[in-house]
């Protein structure tokens, strides 16, 4: 067993699991609840003698356990922390006499309390320009006395947005990394005269964070989930994603600068998605459909800007803007590191590997 | 098969003078705009940083008996305008924003980038914390103002 999360910041969207918006709003704490389980244990209890023997079920005692250690013991009816009386090698494990009402013969887990100084420490990774994982923190956490830790990674991803609007206004679609990041985390378990390994690190799947600022009682929380686009297949119905936009219907001012800013999930990675358009004159009546145009999908999983087509004549007083996708196939193309040749680009058909960092083994690009 | 919501997006023809197009990171995580034009002022703020009584030797061709080290300056717009309650959602959000930045190139940011492409210049501003009126009912427009704080304006100091 060891360290496991139990709870992500995400949230189901529409009440269905196939929609999981892991986007979350970085101005709000961004919590990963892990738990500690040392070992799984099934529990004896005499209600005689007040004797509890756990038994470990699988795996071995790393440490060694002394009479007198403090262990505390979790079934699902009931807790207690106890002090060891006896160990039998390799995993039997009796208890001085003491009142327990989570019955006999039930499984639980056992964590020992005799693991001084035990903390989490946890890698927070942004992704930097060539793909690749890059460490923007650590965090140490101790875990309460039943083993349970809220780690927060909002702070570290507070650091690597900004606020300047970088966007040249002469591309359809490009991602801003000053509007939010991708990012993963890794942990593992110390305690004293022990340093444990740090998890893996997927590199593919990835987690996100938006430079926005939730209110309390808006749907789904801190969590951006109104506003991440979905894609299954074209007999599943999709909520349809809001555009980043405090302005119900945006004004445009013909010869300024306008974009809308949208989240280009990680749903839409390797498809083809489009951006469609109609304008309607003062009646609402329709006017000029505008012919889709396909976004670039190697700025997927980040915050994007989107242009509108701009060409306005007088008669027309608004326009309609969305973005659509069939579920064709769109292979795109990612920045590999590793390579002699700077920028090299390499296609890739669906979710872009990313490199590990160099303290995990891989060189750097 | 629709992905989104279908986002209106009005088209303002009208045109402006003396344009102040703004644009903030709104609480979304996204970026919004708005053109403020014809009703504004602009202001200069100056306040003296030390001042000291000189010390006269030669009194026949003194020139003054007190001096200063220098004078801070600092630029203020006030701008307004009447805004129709449906878009009164977004102005909060300008209203609010901690980050507002300032088209400084309203003229020619369609081509001054290499080659005659865009870039847009922005300049950070703040909008001077108070309150404004949000919501009337039964009114379409509501008459708001606001105050630009523009950078710093640098002067020689002693």
């Amino acid at each position: 067993m060891g360290l496991n999360v139990t709870e992500y910041p995400q949230r189901i969207v529409d009440n269905n699991p196939l929609f999981v918006s892991k986007w979350s709003a970085i101005n709000h704490s961004m919590l990963f609840k892990m738990e500690r389980q040392d070992y799984p244990v099934f529990i004896f209890y005499n209600p005689v003698t007040f004797v509890l023997v756990a038994v470990i079920t699988v795996g071995t005692v790393i440490d060694s356990p002394l009479p007198g250690d403090k262990i505390y013991i979790e079934t699902p009816n009931a807790s207690g922390t106890f002090i060891l009386a006896a160990y039998g090698f390799p995993n039997v494990f009796t208890m001085e006499p003491k009142t327990w009402t989570g019955g006999t013969g039930v499984s639980g887990f056992m964590n020992l309390l005799s693991r001084k100084n035990y903390f989490i420490r946890t890698n927070v990774y942004g992704i930097n320009e060539n793909n690749q994982y890059e460490l923007i923190g650590q965090n140490r956490n101790k875990p309460d006395s039943a083993g349970r830790a809220s780690v927060d990674v909002s702070a570290f991803l507070k650091n690597i947005v900004g606020y300047e609007d970088k966007f040249q206004y002469n591309i359809l679609n490009e991602k801003d990394e000053t509007l939010g990041s991708p990012y993963n985390i890794t942990y593992s378990e110390n305690w004293e005269f022990y340093e444990g390994a740090f998890s893996g690190l997927s590199t593919t799947l990835l987690r996100f964070g938006v430079n926005s600022a939730k209110q309390i009682q808006d749907l789904y929380g801190q969590n951006m989930g109104v506003y991440v686009p979905f894609w299954i297949n074209l007999l599943t119905p999709v909520p349809f994603a809001k555009f980043l936009s405090d302005f119900e219907s945006p004004t445009y001012f013909p010869g300024f600068p306008f974009s809308l800013s949208f989240i280009y999930s990680e749903y839409l990675v390797g498809i083809q998605t489009f951006r469609h358009q109609e304008n309607f004159d003062v009646n609402g009546n329709s006017v000029a459909i505008i012919a889709p145009i396909k976004l670039s999908n190697g700025n997927a999983q980040e915050v994007n800007r989107l242009l509108i087509d701009y060409g306005f004549p007088s008669i027309i007083k608004f326009a309609e803007v969305w973005l659509e996708t069939e579920g064709v196939i769109d292979c795109v193309e990612y920045v590999q590191p590793g390579y002699v040749q700077i920028g090299y680009v390499e296609s890739i058909c669906g979710l872009p590997i990313i490199s590990l960092p160099p303290e995990l083994g891989n060189p750097t690009s | 098969m629709r992905i989104t919501e279908k986002k209106k997006i009005k088209v303002d023809h009208e045109c402006k003078d003396f344009p102040i197009y703004l644009t903030w990171l709104n609480s979304l995580g996204g970026y919004s705009y708005w053109l403020f034009f014809k009703e504004h002022s602009e202001l200069t703020k100056t306040s003296l940083e030390n001042q000291y009584i000189k010390s006269i030797e030669d009194l026949e061709n003194a020139i003054s008996t007190n001096d200063i080290t220098g004078k801070s300056a600092e630029h203020t717009i006030q701008i307004g305008g009447r805004i129709q309650a449906e878009d009164m959602g977004g102005i909060t959000g300008l209203y609010e924003s901690p980050k507002v930045e300032r088209l400084m190139n309203p003229d020619t940011w369609e081509t001054d980038g290499t080659g005659g492409t865009p870039a847009p210049k922005w300049q950070r501003v703040i909008i001077k914390p108070g309150s404004i009126t949000i919501l009337k009912t039964g009114i379409e427009f509501l008459t708001i103002k606001m105050t630009l704080e523009l950078p710093f304006i640098n002067t020689q100091k002693e």
